[in-house]
């Protein structure tokens, strides 16, 4: 089997004993995701998404968080420390795809690593907190629009990052002054959360999926809007969409993984067949409906042509909105 | 001369004491301001620097990206306290990281030790606290350790209304004390006044002609030489008048004395049966009518200098002292004295009123040839200084007691002889001049009077004031 002889290959660079690999033992193949962010975001998300896909196959998923720059600290330490490792992947969202495509990762562009797998759509969401007292999205944008100071938005990512420009496209559509809002950038989802907990922002422009899996967690948070086209199903078929509340808004957040840029072809390839017979199995459908996720299996060519994609709209954003 | 620029006592303390006040007040409450506001800033400072301390402690690079925990029960305590709202920011110097408000503005030192800057975000006032923490090991492999600028911020609302009420309650401090002070002042000023005005009562009510002293021992020590200055002219008044009255008895007992003579003598020589006695009687007559007429003359004299508006034309003095010795030779011969007349080569000649000049020089020589005794000798001479012209008369008379020569130059003097008259005209001429006139007893026995004049610096030249007419 091809990929077994990759685990072999991945277990050489790993744990570096020749004993190891001379005897061609069968060892637990154990792979790092980092979550590039503080836990309970997106990012974490996805790299417990990779954990419970690939748990029938062997293959052991540990996560390990490195928050900075919303993914740049992540992105630079894996081409910096470990570019020739297949067995690390570091979990990437469309803000990702943003961030990079706008040179908030330093002096880097989408070549710099390989990019293995989308794993799943999510949409953009709007969170409150429960005892908010904003019941719809137009009541808090209201809000916003009343006293831009005290109504603080959050959000992953930097000014002109993707969660930003998500509330400075609905800040435009009701005419509220952009310099005039408060947006308050967190490492991702999770730090905002944490900040909404404590009263520091109101609101979250965080992603349904995570979103919802902090709610399932027992986290006294509400959902006043979804940026899809439709509902979504299960539990967040009850929160309306943004279109449903005049807002008209899809937001689709792509979720996925990526590796270094010297992980050899052969060891990508292995990638993407366990990854392409896992993300179209049955079991795989019901895993993302836990996690609040819609299927999006992307990899090899269509996956770069996606994300080429991404990259295009970022800047063609960015230019409406103005960002420098 | 009267100033329109005077000004009541009140309104010169104002004009002083208020521009004075209202500086002294402003700058009070400037530095008040001042201090409150640097003691503010430090207390609002050290809790923003706690908050810094927080972040800072907290802030790891084990995960090998940059962990945090954002210390959100201190940012809550801050805007109770603050009741205001609080910021915060965290980057990284290679822009990487931005997290919190990231367009907080940098602080303006790059330093690394925590500085306090006041800033405008979201156009709001806020006092941001900054430190920089170099990071133990570099980020994402990279050459050298990331710095981290960790700011936190809170708007100035709360510490703006804290100065507000320090500023208002020093304002009306002030105010009241300025306001107290002022009024202690007006009241000050009107009880300090009141010996003034009870002053001004005892001036309107007293009597035209009455020259006492007033009793200066009730007012206050500043008034006291005023009031002391009043009573010497007060006294000086007195004494002139009391002169001036023995003067006009005196004159007048001149004239009513040489009146008498003459009524008697012309009885007698209506009476007198025989020719040659009448005639002897009105030949006696003519010396007594030609001294009343004298006496008569010097009194015109007098009243004319004391009318002023007397004309000065160029004088020879020579001239004048020539024609006065001319005068009284005859008489000079007949005591046999000796009278000398001393002139200088040089013509002098001087703005002069001639004929009371004349007059009075004239009464000078009477005196002293009257006076000296039978063959002595009586010198007139002119004496020119640089600054004035002096005609002197001297004689070997009897001289003046000391007593007598202090009073030379009052106007008004008597002797009961008929000198004094000639004296006073002496005097009055002088100072007509804008002179002086001057006595004094000779070594040797006798007296020398002088008549000085000024000389005019510069007659022919401008038409200056003299320099001793400015001065009297």
């Amino acid at each position: 089997m091809a990929h077994r002889y990759a685990v072999h290959v991945w277990l050489c660079s790993i744990v570096m004993t020749v004993w190891a690999c001379l005897a061609q033992a069968a060892p637990p193949r154990a792979v790092t995701c980092i979550a590039p962010a503080q836990p309970g975001g997106g990012f974490d998300l996805t790299c417990r998404l990779l954990a419970d896909a690939l748990n029938g196959t062997g293959i052991t998923v540990k996560s390990r968080f490195m928050p900075g720059g919303v993914g740049a600290v992540a992105f630079n330490a894996i081409i910096n420390q470990t570019p020739a490792d297949p067995a690390t992947v570091v979990a990437f969202s469309e803000g990702s795809i943003y961030n990079l495509s706008l040179g908030h990762y330093g002096a880097r562009d989408m070549g710099d690593v390989r990019w293995l797998a989308a794993l799943a759509v999510d949409y953009g969401a709007v969170v409150v907190r429960a005892d908010a007292p904003w019941a719809t999205l137009p009541d808090l944008l209201a809000a916003v629009k009343a006293e831009p100071q005290r109504v603080a938005l959050g959000g992953g990512g930097m000014i002109g990052g993707q969660d930003w420009m998500r509330a400075a496209t609905m800040a435009q559509m009701l005419g509220i002054d952009i310099a005039q809002m408060r947006f308050v950038a967190f490492e991702g989802g999770g730090g905002c959360i944490e900040a909404l907990a404590a009263g520091f922002v109101q609101a979250c422009l965080n992603d349904a999926g995570d979103s919802q899996t902090a709610i399932d967690d027992g986290q006294p948070l509400k959902l006043l809007a979804i940026h899809s086209a439709n509902r979504l199903s299960g539990a967040l078929a009850a929160v309306p969409t943004a279109r449903e509340q005049g807002v008209p808004l899809d937001w689709p957040v792509l979720r996925g993984i990526y590796t270094g840029p010297q992980v050899a072809d052969a060891d990508v390839e292995d990638w993407r067949q366990v990854l392409n017979a896992v993300l179209t199995s049955p079991a795989y459908a019901d895993l993302l409906a836990t996690h609040h996720l819609e299927p999006m299996p992307l990899t090899g060519p269509a996956l770069e042509e996606r994300l080429a994609q991404l990259s295009q709209d970022a800047r063609t954003r960015a230019v409406q909105l103005g960002v420098p | 001369m009267p100033d329109r620029r005077v000004r009541s006592l009140r309104a010169t303390l104002a004009l002083w004491m208020i521009p004075a006040s209202l500086c002294v007040f402003g700058s009070s409450i400037w530095l008040t301001q001042n201090a409150i506001a640097r003691l503010a800033d430090s207390a609002y400072d050290r809790s923003l620097s706690g908050a810094l301390r927080a972040i800072e402690a907290d802030l790891s690079v084990q995960s090998g990206g940059l962990g945090m925990e954002l210390p959100y029960a201190l940012f809550a305590n801050l805007q109770a306290a603050a009741t205001g709202t609080v910021y915060f920011r965290i980057s990284t110097d290679d822009g990487l990281v931005q997290i919190g408000d990231t367009r907080l503005p940098d602080p303006p030192s790059p330093t690394r030790a925590a500085q306090f800057f006041d800033a405008t975000y979201l156009g709001q006032s806020l006092r941001v606290g900054a430190v920089r923490k170099r990071l133990a090991v570099p980020l994402y492999g990279a050459p050298t350790p990331q710095t981290v600028l960790i700011e936190v911020a809170e708007t100035t609302a709360s510490r703006e209304a804290f100065l507000g009420r320090i500023a208002r309650l020093a304002f009306w401090r002030d105010a009241t004390a300025l306001l107290a002070a002022l009024a202690v002042l007006v009241v000050g000023v009107g009880m300090a006044l009141r010996p003034l005005l009870r002053l001004r009562d005892r001036f309107d009510r007293r009597a035209p002609g009455d020259l006492s002293p007033l009793d200066g021992s009730a007012l206050p020590a500043e008034v006291r030489p005023l009031i002391d200055s009043f009573n010497a002219l007060m006294a000086r008044h007195a004494d002139q008048a009391a002169g001036q009255k023995r003067f006009f008895d005196d004159a007048s007992h001149q004239l009513r004395t040489p009146l008498s003579v003459l009524r008697m003598q012309l009885d007698y020589a209506l009476a007198t049966p025989d020719t040659a006695e009448r005639e002897a009687t009105l030949e006696a007559m003519r010396g007594v009518v030609d001294r009343t007429a004298r006496t008569t003359g010097q009194l015109l004299a007098l009243a004319r200098v004391d009318s002023g508006a007397v004309p000065l034309t160029p004088v020879d003095l020579s001239a004048i002292l020539r024609e006065v010795a001319f005068l009284h030779l005859p008489a000079a011969r007949r005591k046999r004295i000796a009278l000398d007349l001393d002139l200088p080569d040089a013509p002098e000649t001087l703005p002069a009123a001639e004929t009371l000049l004349y007059e009075a020089v004239s009464n000078l020589l009477d005196n002293a040839v009257r006076l000296s005794p039978p063959g002595g000798e009586v010198t007139l001479r002119l004496d020119v200084r640089p600054k004035a012209a002096a005609l002197i008369v001297s004689d070997r008379g009897p001289g003046m007691t000391p007593e007598r020569l202090a009073r030379v130059g009052e106007r008004f003097l008597t002797d009961g002889e008929g000198a004094g008259i000639g004296l006073s005209l002496a005097v009055a001429v002088a100072r007509m001049h804008g002179g002086t006139f001057t006595a004094a007893n000779r070594p040797g026995g006798g007296l020398e009077v002088a008549l000085i004049l000024p000389r005019p610096p510069a007659l022919s030249k401008n038409r200056h004031m003299p320099e001793n007419e400015s001065r009297l």
